[in-house]
């Protein structure tokens, strides 16, 4: 069987930025207090009456060519063999430069619970392990929210995938493994 | 080695070399402080819970780590969360471990009654508690009957109140659902009514925001329905709230006047023979009255009106009419419940589903399969209630107020009612899980509270309310609590979640049930209220599926009826006719009218440069102004604000945070503005909720704008001549003036 590759795409068509992924991470993954792992983002546009708005669940894309993987210092930044990008805390210094190096800023820096780590998104690879979805899309009331393997032709995200999900920012070329399905009017 | 981690970043500057130098170093150096990070807990439990935030009552799991309820998850297998929660009920948790929480009995010991005021609270067992509650009821009563003490909250006081004789009722239900309740009622026969979105082509909705406003099975319903059912979507709104901007049409209709389009669209559907005679011939009583009655509300006349195009109006009307299964969800407030007309709007809008064929169909309006459950009887019959008229005015209003108990009269009406001691003097009240936040004019009402002798608040938490009263009882968590919860609100077939509680009490808190009877006891008249207790009482609500609370539990937590959707037969409603009611006699005989109908008097306009209309609406993250000392929504919203069109903003000299006063002819009120462009430049729309005052809420103190601050609170001579059945709270009508401060 082929190497499995999670990915994650969100539809912000669906999407009613409700953060109920936002607290359901938080509970999930016992995120520190007043920090986000996942958070909502809000954009408006247009001119009354001919207003647009949307909003977009944001956290870590989890890069196949992650700038934050290439600023550690120590190598505690690291691709996982399914993918995704976390962090070895036996390795972190906390020198914080993943956090200046991610294009998307969803690097927190946890102040006290492991003494100063950066954390992020794991895209809770500790339920998809065993058969179970991550927090945020189980908890997402608008259904906007998929995960799965990207290598599986047959799974689900792949049938999103066929619905136009595009990457984040491809100009900044770090392929992510995490994409959305971008709003239409 | 007495280098911490967080000295070491602070040498960033050092350089790359210290930097990579402390890498090889890593372990040796930061083992000792380093805690796992993800520590195996060795204890996992899971336990059925349901949700109390909202109405909802969403059935879900409770992940409990060595004694600590760390993770709510939603049920699949329940059709209001369908397997998910919302941020609100994901938050749970923070309310049941809030430090802030009511942890015993207080007494006031300063006279005075002033919200988020030191009351210097003096602990008290719960035996005093009950004791000084029920002297003060006895008091009372003594001297001026039993109708001077009342029970403010969510219908709970009922039995109590039968017990010792009160009519005194008081629900803030003018001030939430009302409307939609009685308008229901008269047409349908039933109190509500579910939008079948997954399997809609068409969704039409005024003021309708419940996915703004986090609403589960909702929001699902919703999305599913236009982008796998491929359904249109048209909104209502003075403001782009989140339904709209999912919508593919967004109308920016002028406040308070979607009845008039909702006529102007009968009017298309009838004069161009565009409904379904069939089904009207069937099921439908008083059809010819109401085509007669809305020929005169004609597209031109709604669109003068509603600053909508008549085109539109009259495009929507034909696509609405298309044969397509075709809905309009109403909820609460909204649209309806805070202006006048809202009774008819309701009306007319089930007239407009009525007469397409789209009430009792797939995709359109389903009527509610609601699963009974046995309500337990008092030992002994209390005795009929000698004093008829209620404070909140309800035996005027006798559609909505069926039985002198029952019903829902008129909330905003009642602190005059006290001030003026109409139709008599009031002494006591019992508060129940009503906030400062959500009372209409709330400067009147804390003058009415003040008035009275003696106040005991029933509460989770010490917010502005409980520093008003003089004794405060603290409530269980519903985390802590056990539950038999019918699908209500949307139940689309019969279902019943039962949920335990997660965790032992907390703290010397008591469920409301519990306090009722002890005071009932105290006051001698126990034998009124309903004996059955604890388990056995879950059991007997039960009984009639013969299976017992704990079978229930052991089943999942989940008990179902049939899942298959069979059309009710539409002959034999309870409604006058059997029908779906469109013509009303009963409302006739009342002297109301008896066909949805639209006064142009209802409207009030702003005039000056500095007038707006005003919309409400809530954050997705909080629920009223219950949930704003939860830390985790806490952190995502602190602070309400205000809506305000950026282009008439900068007229008015108006910046993006801004403050700005608020005045209305009730009152006044400050709060930071928030600017977009997707609201109407003559209306602001308030958050609701927010402007808690009392310093024990840590978090939530001084949280923005109480909206109910610049709200009337008008007399129910107010609502008789606005032609008004029901007695709706009419919370938006009035027009407010923004100055920058």
């Amino acid at each position: 069987m082929a190497k499995k590759r999670w990915g994650k795409i969100v539809d912000l068509n669906k999407c009613v930025g409700c953060h109920a992924c936002s607290v359901a991470c938080i509970a999930e993954n016992k995120v520190e207090e007043g920090k986000y792992r996942t958070k909502i983002i809000e954009h408006e546009e247009g001119v009354f009456p001919n207003v647009y708005k949307y909003t977009e669940k944001w956290s870590c894309n989890h890069c196949q060519h992650a700038p934050c993987v290439d600023a550690c210092p120590t190598k505690a930044s690291h691709y996982t063999e399914w993918g995704t990008v976390e962090v070895k805390p036996e390795l972190c210094i906390g020198c914080g430069y993943c956090v200046l190096a991610c294009p998307y800023r969803v690097r927190i820096m946890n102040e006290r619970k492991h003494g100063g780590l950066p954390e992020k998104c794991t895209l809770c690879v500790h339920l998809l392990e065993k058969g179970k979805k991550p927090a945020c899309e189980t908890s997402c009331i608008a259904g906007a929210i998929i995960t799965g393997d990207l290598n599986d032709p047959h799974s689900e995200i792949n049938q999103w995938m066929a619905k136009g999900a595009v990457e984040r920012r491809p100009d900044l070329m770090t392929h992510p493994n995490v994409f959305i399905i971008p709003y239409r009017r | 080695m007495g280098l911490t981690r967080r000295e070491f970043f602070k040498l960033g500057g050092g350089g790359i070399a210290a930097i990579a130098g402390a890498g090889i170093l890593g372990n040796s150096l930061l083992n000792n402080t380093r805690t796992p990070l993800r520590a195996d807990a060795t204890d996992i439990k899971y336990k059925h819970g349901v949700c109390e935030i909202c109405e909802m009552n969403c059935a879900f799991l409770g992940k409990i780590e060595n004694g600590r309820l760390v993770k709510l998850e939603g049920k699949p297998k329940d059709q209001h969360s369908r397997g998910s929660l919302c941020a609100k009920g994901n938050a749970g948790i923070n309310m049941l471990y809030d430090p802030d929480r009511l942890k015993y009995p207080m007494m006031k010991t300063v006279p005075d009654r002033i919200p988020g005021q030191d009351p210097k609270w003096k602990k008290v067992s719960w035996e005093e508690a009950i004791n000084q509650a029920a002297e003060e009821i006895r008091k009372a009563i003594d001297k001026y009957g039993p109708q001077s003490v009342i029970w403010i909250g969510h219908n709970k006081g009922n039995d109590f109140l039968r017990a010792i004789g009160s009519p005194n009722n008081i629900t803030h239900m003018s001030t939430c659902n009302a409307v939609r309740i009685w308008a229901t009622n008269v047409t349908l026969g039933v109190a509500n009514y579910v939008p079948d979105f997954e399997n809609s082509k068409y969704i039409l909705c005024f003021g309708w925001d419940q996915l703004g406003k986090g609403k589960n099975s909702l929001a699902r319903g919703m999305i599913e329905g236009k982008v796998n059912n491929n359904a249109k979507v048209v909104v209502f709104d003075p403001r782009l709230s989140t339904t709209a901007s999912k919508a593919h049409e967004w109308i920016p209709i002028r406040p308070g006047t979607d009845l008039a389009v909702v006529l102007a669209m009968l009017n298309v559907i009838i004069s161009e023979e565009r409904y379904n005679k069939e089904f009207v011939a069937k099921y439908v009583d008083g059809f010819e009255k109401l085509a007669e009655e809305v020929k005169k509300y004609t597209p031109e006349w709604a669109s003068r009106i509603s600053d909508v195009p008549a085109d539109t109006i009259i495009r929507i009307a034909r696509e609405f009419s298309s044969g397509c299964p075709a809905v309009i969800p109403i909820h609460k407030r909204e649209a309806i419940q805070v202006r006048p007309g809202g009774f008819e709007l309701v009306r007319a809008c089930l007239a407009m589903m009525a007469i397409t064929g789209n009430i009792e169909r797939r995709g359109g309006a389903l009527l509610p399969r609601i699963a009974p459950l046995n309500n337990p009887a008092p030992k002994v019959k209390p005795p009929e209630i000698e004093v008829k008229e209620r404070v909140d005015g309800g035996h005027l209003f006798p559609l909505a107020v069926p039985a002198p108990l029952g019903g829902t009269g008129l909330y905003q009406s009642v602190p005059d009612m006290i001030l003026k001691e109409e139709p008599y003097p009031v002494k006591v009240a019992i508060i129940y899980g009503q906030s400062l936040q959500s009372m209409p004019q709330t400067d009147k009402w804390i003058k009415a509270l003040q008035k009275l002798d003696y106040i005991i608040n029933i509460n989770i938490y010490p917010d502005d309310m409980a520093t008003m009263a003089d004794l405060v009882l603290p409530e269980s968590v519903y985390l802590e609590t056990a539950h038999i919860s019918p699908r209500i609100t949307n139940a689309r077939y019969p279902q019943i979640a039962v949920g335990e509680p997660m965790i032992d009490k907390l703290y010397d808190t008591k469920e409301v049930d519990e306090i009722k009877y002890l005071l009932a006891k105290k006051l001698g008249v126990e034998q009124y209220m309903p004996a059955l207790r604890g388990k056995a009482l879950l059991n007997y609500r039960l009984r009639r599926y013969g299976i017992t609370y704990d079978e229930a539990l052991k089943k999942g937590g989940i008990l179902n009826g049939s899942q298959k959707f069979e059309p009710r037969d539409l002959t034999s409603l309870r409604t006058e006719s059997g029908k779906i009611q469109l013509y009303s006699s009963r409302l006739e005989e009342m002297g109301y009218h008896p066909l949805p109908w639209f006064d142009e008097k209802w409207l009030l306009h702003p005039e000056a440069k500095d007038e707006f209309y005003v919309v409400t609406s809530r954050p997705a993250v909080h629920r009223h102004a219950k949930t704003h000392n939860m830390k985790w929504l806490h952190a995502i919203m602190p602070e309400g604000f205000i809506y305000m069109n950026s282009t008439r903003a900068a007229e008015l000299g108006i910046k993006d945070g801004d403050m700005v006063e608020l005045t209305s002819r009730y009152g006044r009120e400050k709060g930071r503005v928030k600017l977009i462009q997707g609201i109407r430049p003559d209306t602001i729309c308030i958050l609701h909720g927010f402007g808690q005052k009392s310093p024990y809420l840590k978090l939530a103190q001084n949280n923005g704008p109480n909206d109910s601050q610049i709200m009337p609170a008008y007399p129910k001579e107010t609502n008789i001549a606005l032609k008004d059945p029901v007695g709706a709270s009419l919370d938006c009508h009035f027009i407010v003036k923004v100055r920058k401060v």
